[in-house]
């Protein structure tokens, strides 16, 4: 029998699938080794972020058990059928912090102190110094897939007066952000809606280098802040051209999916964050883009989890909780019940001779430890699957000595088979990644 | 000067960062910023497009990041992601093909023949020409260089060429255009001003489109472009077209939609209340309370042409069956729609629902939300956030009220500081619950509503509303906020000038109408900085030469009249890494940062690349009262000599003649001290004067078996050692100098007392450890003014200046004056200083 081609077959598994993933391992499709298409490529590694705001309770999060096989503490409770795919790095610390939210969103994301764009008021509006950790692994990865990174949201509150970290998780650089899609109708439409047309494609790769000309016209005219504006809007138009010449067309197209308006007034979020995952497991699946952003709710986030007999929002729970917060924790319980959905619709979906959680790298963390205290040690971090064997997947590592958060980071980023040399900036800066969770 | 005294006061306590005390700068002499580009906000870039294609664009478009307040101040600061910009080439790709979908209604649109000979290359080209300018006029908002207009065409013929297809290359037209730059910023280069060397002025083009963006949302029209062609836009000019968008139903719509921003109601539509609370908050109720703010904006701003003042006291209600459920207004015969209608305590804008509930949280309110909304929103002064590592909150009652748990908060000196800038006002605002329903009991608890606002008490939001609307920086801060969202952009330092002086016009009663139409006609609205290095003579178009920044020496070009792009590497602001990153000659100077040291906000410095352990307060001295003050495990480890804290009560239940507060410094006082001392434990023996008052607390030094001795003697052996030291004296400087001669005398250096006396018997105290020393009272007076030597040579203040000498020489305190005699005189100091 001949073999099929990828496109072939996610033609057919697809097809009539949206709802649920999981496609059946289909000998025919692989080589003969088990890890590459049937056309000789290699099967890809990912990277990606999963984040969730405000922090956790660490007393019920960190696992009491160390090493492989950990058993899953309270608020854990949701990965219990994943701890083999997902270790922990725990007793760690954001080593830029200054001030609340800000300093962990971008000490985790960048490994930098936050940033602020010239202000003349007394407060902090801040932003990201550099680019966020899931967009260097866009770089490594850019030209390979059509889609340079994937930025998804889950729960719609955005903070506004302060500053882009407490909107936006992907940033290219300060105030330059990659805003989250929190509508599946849009990333539907946005992977799987596009028509091709030779002569089209012509007439965009005209226009864009076009584009290209004027931006670096008006370059020359600015002043330098703009200047820096401006070559970020360039590289956003390169990013196209990119796109365009990307091979395309791995993929059949599923059905449509829907949207989840409120009921009363009440977010859905399990319902988002589960078509949220099948869409990404899609992308994913058919190699659209291998750099990926989650943002489950923001930094700072007031989010009603309702679902859990909440009815005052997550950051001011976070502060007014009195006791021991047992709303709080049960709602960290949910946001960890919501990524335990998204990282099992991964390993539901099989690639190669295993499935897509073996071939990605996920950080899954937050903007600090316990929101009640702003603390920035004791960092919630987990890294998910195996990166195509590069992580040592399933152990919990603690830290005794508050171990630099970036180190985790960097093993993070490696897992995703980005050849990085380091990670951060001044006290964040690192070289090294976590032995104990490499392979 | 009472609100500079309060002002320094906030400054104190809200230790991270000061709050903007407008009052107290001087501002210097006004100097416009740089330009900046605006990135067009998802409302202005719908109507740019539909005024591109003439129709209404419904797609998704790339949504705003607000910043500072207003999403167009975001605009100046973002730029465009790559996932935006694809976006926009879907939408905008889709727009051109549905507006010029074939070759015939491509030339029908064009209204000119684009060639018959779809073979032909060239033909087309003068009516593709003449396109194009008309396009990018409309487009850009200003005419096409030629060497814009060609480009455009050769972009024409490379489709048109490549693909045969003259309808595909008209939409890469009208896609390039609406993707340049020109189109989807604001871009301001604007044009040299002879008179003001440095300083640019926008052109004609430029300021009508910054008119329209600002005065209606949108690109500028056909009237006000010709009106910048003719160059009609100057003094009368101008205001004729700033009042006719201003009066226009766009033109309303969007002042109304400046102060919907301003009081944060624009997010009313996303805020969610519990719904078992609250079941009718729907959105029903949401636009009821939409409806109920815009229409009294518009009553009070627009109609009647008031000030901020009158919005924030305005007896307006907008009455329809949600809003008088809610305000529990009840009435046959009552109108809908606004009605006037008296209740003090909900006096003008904030005491409305809208404002209420955007500024709680979604069960309880929050008066720290709300305290905080009228601090940065209204009186433009910021908020510092707090340090990492600190509880928001201490375990508390959970049945208290909601504003005795906040003022429990408050104990914590780390958040009091910036708390009490906000929570006082919030509590103004507790009879409102988290929709804004009036409630007489918060759960089961009277509301105390009273609070204060920079020196003003209230009692209730009528109180403070009346407070606020007298608010000196009232009528600045609404300025402000009006130039933040005319410009698009934060202010800088070098415009406060034109802020205050523009701010004159509300303070003298101006309206806000008034105000619009001021701001567009001031220099604030339409000046500029040249960028970069400056004005080149046009002649030099093109030219190049050399240039330098901190960091290196590069090149740069004149460029339509400005010398711009210079290519050498400006540096970065030194951060803390072993490196020069600002070229000064210097590594890492003067960065010093906020840190949580252990016992409060501390400072760190960078030292070569790193920074320094955090310091910051000491720990409290620890106390012999079985409670562990300095946090090190263990519990009333008091030194030899240590420092305790008296109350006039304690001090009186110890010996009740004592008067403290009073008379300090007699012997029933000195017998107050000792006995308190003396049952404290912690091996105390007794204790020495009482320094340090405040209000019913005394400060007072205990001495341990180890600094003290007791001796139980009598008046006549100790006049034996100095005359005058009887049971008539008691307690004086005969006895001060018999003491210590005697203790000396049994080699215990000095002592003090008597502690306590009966007849002829006298308990003093001797301290073998104490240290004697002379000095003079001109010395020591520094101390305490009281203790000069001419009035007073003993007593109360001479005790707190020789604490105060004592404590100077590195002791923890000290007792006196042993001997005197003219200006000189030996003081005994005792222990270590912590």
């Amino acid at each position: 029998m001949k073999p099929l081609d990828r496109r072939t077959f996610l033609r057919s598994v697809l097809g009539g699938v949206a709802a649920s993933v999981a496609l059946p391992p289909l000998e025919a499709m692989l080589g003969v080794n088990g890890t590459a298409w049937a056309g000789g490529e290699e099967l890809p590694t990912r990277f990606g972020v999963w984040f969730w705001g405000n922090g956790i309770k660490p007393d019920r999060w960190v696992p009491s058990t160390t090493g492989s096989g950990w058993s899953p503490s309270v608020e854990l409770d949701g990965l219990a059928g994943l701890t083999d795919y997902v270790s922990i790095a725990s007793g760690c610390e954001i080593k830029t912090a200054t001030h609340p939210h800000h300093s962990g969103m971008t000490g985790i994301m960048t490994g930098r102190k936050y940033y602020q764009v010239g202000t003349t008021r007394d407060t902090i509006v801040s932003t990201f110094a550099s680019q966020s950790v899931d967009q260097l692994a866009a770089d490594f990865y850019s030209g390979q897939t059509p889609f340079r990174s994937l930025e998804l949201g889950v729960t719609r509150f955005r903070g506004t007066d302060e500053g882009t970290t407490f909107q936006h998780l992907s940033h290219n650089g300060p105030n330059s952000p990659n805003p989250s899609e929190y509508d599946p109708v849009a990333v539907y439409n946005r992977l799987f809606g596009v028509t091709t047309d030779v002569r089209v494609d012509l007439a965009r790769q005209s226009v864009l280098d076009h584009l290209g000309e004027q931006v670096i016209r008006l370059h020359g005219r600015l002043g330098h802040s703009d200047q820096v504006r401006l070559e970020q809007h360039l590289d956003g138009i390169r990013t196209l051209e990119l796109q365009l010449s990307a091979e395309r067309g791995a993929c059949g197209v599923p059905d449509s999916v829907s949207s989840w308006p409120d009921v009363d007034g009440q977010e859905q979020i399990e319902q988002q964050n589960r078509t949220m995952s099948e869409l990404l497991a899609l992308a994913l699946a058919c190699d659209l883009t291998r750099a990926f952003s989650v943002q489950w709710s923001t930094a700072g986030s007031g989010v009603v989890v309702w679902q859990v007999g909440a009815t005052d929002s997550m950051h001011s729970m976070s502060h007014n909780e009195t006791g021991d917060q047992p709303t709080c924790h049960a709602a960290i319980g949910f946001a960890m019940d919501n990524l335990a959905t998204f990282l099992q619709t991964l390993k539901d979906t099989p690639e190669g001779d295993g499935n897509l959680l073996d071939r990605c790298s996920i950080l899954c963390t937050s903007e600090l430890s316990d929101g009640q205290v702003h603390s920035n040690d004791e960092y919630p971090i987990m890294i998910a699957g195996r990166g195509g064997g590069r992580l040592r997947s399933g152990v919990h590592y603690r830290s005794g000595s508050k171990l630099n958060t970036s180190h985790a980071v960097l093993t993070a980023l490696r897992g995703g088979g980005v050849d990085a040399a380091s990670f951060g900036a001044d006290e964040g800066y690192v070289t090294s990644g976590i032995g104990e969770l490499e392979a | 000067m009472p609100l500079l005294l309060l002002a320094s006061a906030l400054l104190l306590s809200c230790q991270q960062a000061p709050v903007r005390v407008p009052v107290a700068e001087s501002a210097g002499a006004y100097t416009p910023p740089e330009p900046r580009l605006h990135r067009l906000t998802e409302a202005q870039l719908r109507g740019a497009l539909a005024a591109v294609f003439d129709v209404d664009v419904t797609a998704d478009l790339p949504g705003d990041t607000e910043l500072h307040g207003y999403a167009v101040v975001g605009g100046s600061e973002l730029t465009w992601a790559p996932s935006e910009l694809e976006q926009l080439e879907a939408v905008a790709w889709d727009l051109a093909d549905a507006w010029a979908p074939d070759a015939t209604t491509a030339e029908s649109r064009l209204g000119c023949d684009l060639g018959g000979d779809p073979l032909s290359g060239e033909a087309g080209e003068d009516c593709i020409g003449g396109f194009v300018t008309e396009l990018g006029r409309r487009a850009w908002r200003r005419p096409l260089s030629g060497d814009e207009r060609d480009r455009m065409v050769d972009l024409y013929s490379a489709v048109r060429g490549a693909e045969r297809d003259p309808a595909l290359a008209v939409q890469a037209v009208l896609v390039a255009t609406v993707l340049d730059p020109a189109f989807l910023y604001r871009v301001e280069i604007g044009q040299a001003d002879p008179d003001h060397p440095g300083q640019r002025v926008l052109t004609d083009w430029e300021l009508a489109t910054r008119l329209s963006f600002f005065l209606v949302d949108g690109p500028p029209d056909e009237a006000l472009l010709l009106a910048a062609e003719q160059g009609r836009l100057d003094g009368p000019g101008l205001r004729t077209q700033a009042e006719r968008l201003l009066d226009g139903a766009k033109g309303q719509e969007q002042l109304l939609s400046f102060f919907e921003q301003t009081l944060d109601v624009d997010r009313l539509p996303l805020v969610s209340k519990d719904p078992d609370l609250y079941p009718e908050w729907d959105a029903d109720m949401v636009e009821s309370l939409r409806t109920e703010t815009r229409e009294i904006v518009r009553a009070v701003l627009l109609e009647d042409e008031l000030g901020m003042d009158a919005l924030l006291t305005t007896d307006l209600f907008w009455l329809d069956q949600n809003t008088m459920a809610l305000y529990g207004i009840e009435g046959t015969g009552l109108s809908t729609g606004l009605v006037e209608w008296t209740d003090h305590d909900r006096a003008g804008i904030l005491g409305r629902g809208a404002w209420l509930a955007v500024n709680a949280n979604n069960s309880l309110t929050s008066p720290t939300h709300r305290g905080k909304a009228v601090r940065t929103r209204l009186l433009c002064q910021d908020i510092p956030p707090p340090p990492p590592g600190v509880p928001t909150i201490e375990e508390t009652d959970p049945d208290a009220s909601l504003r005795d748990r906040l003022e429990q908060h408050m104990t914590d000196p780390t958040c009091a500081g910036c708390h009490q800038l906000m929570d006082p006002i919030g509590f103004g605002f507790e009879h409102m619950d988290a929709i804004g329903a009036w409630r007489k009991l918060d759960g089961v608890h009277p509301i105390d509503a009273t609070g204060e606002l920079d020196g003003v008490t209230f009692d209730g939001a009528g109180d403070l509303a009346w407070a606020l609307a007298d608010h000196p920086q009232l009528s600045e801060c609404t300025t402000r906020q009006l130039l933040r969202f005319a410009k698009g952009e934060l202010e800088t330092t070098g415009e406060e000038a034109a802020i205050q002086e523009l701010s004159v016009l509300l303070e003298e009663g101006g309206s806000v109408r008034e105000l619009v139409l001021e701001v567009v006609a001031s220099d604030a609205f339409r000046r500029l900085s040249a960028p970069a290095s400056g004005i080149c003579d046009e002649a030099l178009e093109g030219r190049t030469r050399p240039c330098e920044a901190a960091c290196g020496e590069g090149k740069e070009t004149c460029v339509a009249g400005l010398w711009t792009g210079c290519t050498a590497d400006p540096g970065a602001p030194e951060s803390c890494n072993g490196i020069d990153d600002d070229c000064d000659g210097s590594v890492d100077q003067d960065l010093i940062r906020p840190c949580q040291a252990d016992w409060g906000p501390g400072e760190q410095v960078c030292d070569d690349g790193g920074w320094s352990s955090c310091e910051g307060p000491l720990p409290p001295a620890e106390i012999c009262d079985g409670v562990d003050q300095d946090g090190d495990g263990v519990i009333d480890e008091v030194p030899a000599v240590w420092a305790e804290v008296a109350s006039t009560a304690e001090l009186q239940a110890a010996q009740p003649s004592c008067d403290p507060e009073g008379a300090p410094d007699t012997d029933t006082c000195a017998s107050s001290a000792h006995r308190f001392c003396n049952s404290l434990g912690c091996g105390s023996v007794s204790g020495l004067e009482l320094i340090d008052p405040v209000d019913d607390l005394h400060g007072l030094f205990c001495l341990d078996d180890t600094a003290a001795v007791l001796h139980v003697g009598s008046y006549a052996t100790l006049s034996t050692h100095h005359e005058g030291c009887t049971q008539g004296s008691v307690y004086g400087p005969a006895c001060n100098a018999a003491i210590s001669r005697y203790c000396a005398s049994i080699g215990q250096v000095t002592g003090y007392g008597p502690v306590e006396h009966s007849g002829d018997a006298a308990y003093i105290i001797c301290t073998p450890g104490a240290s004697t020393m002379g000095t003079t009272y001109s010395t020591i007076v520094a101390y305490d003014a009281g203790c000069d030597g001419s009035g007073e040579r003993m007593g109360p203040h001479c005790n707190q200046a020789i604490h105060g000498f004592c404590r100077a020489q590195g002791f923890a305190t000290g007792h006196g004056p042993l001997e005197n005699s003219g200006d000189d005189l030996a003081v005994a100091c005792i222990g270590v200083a912590p």
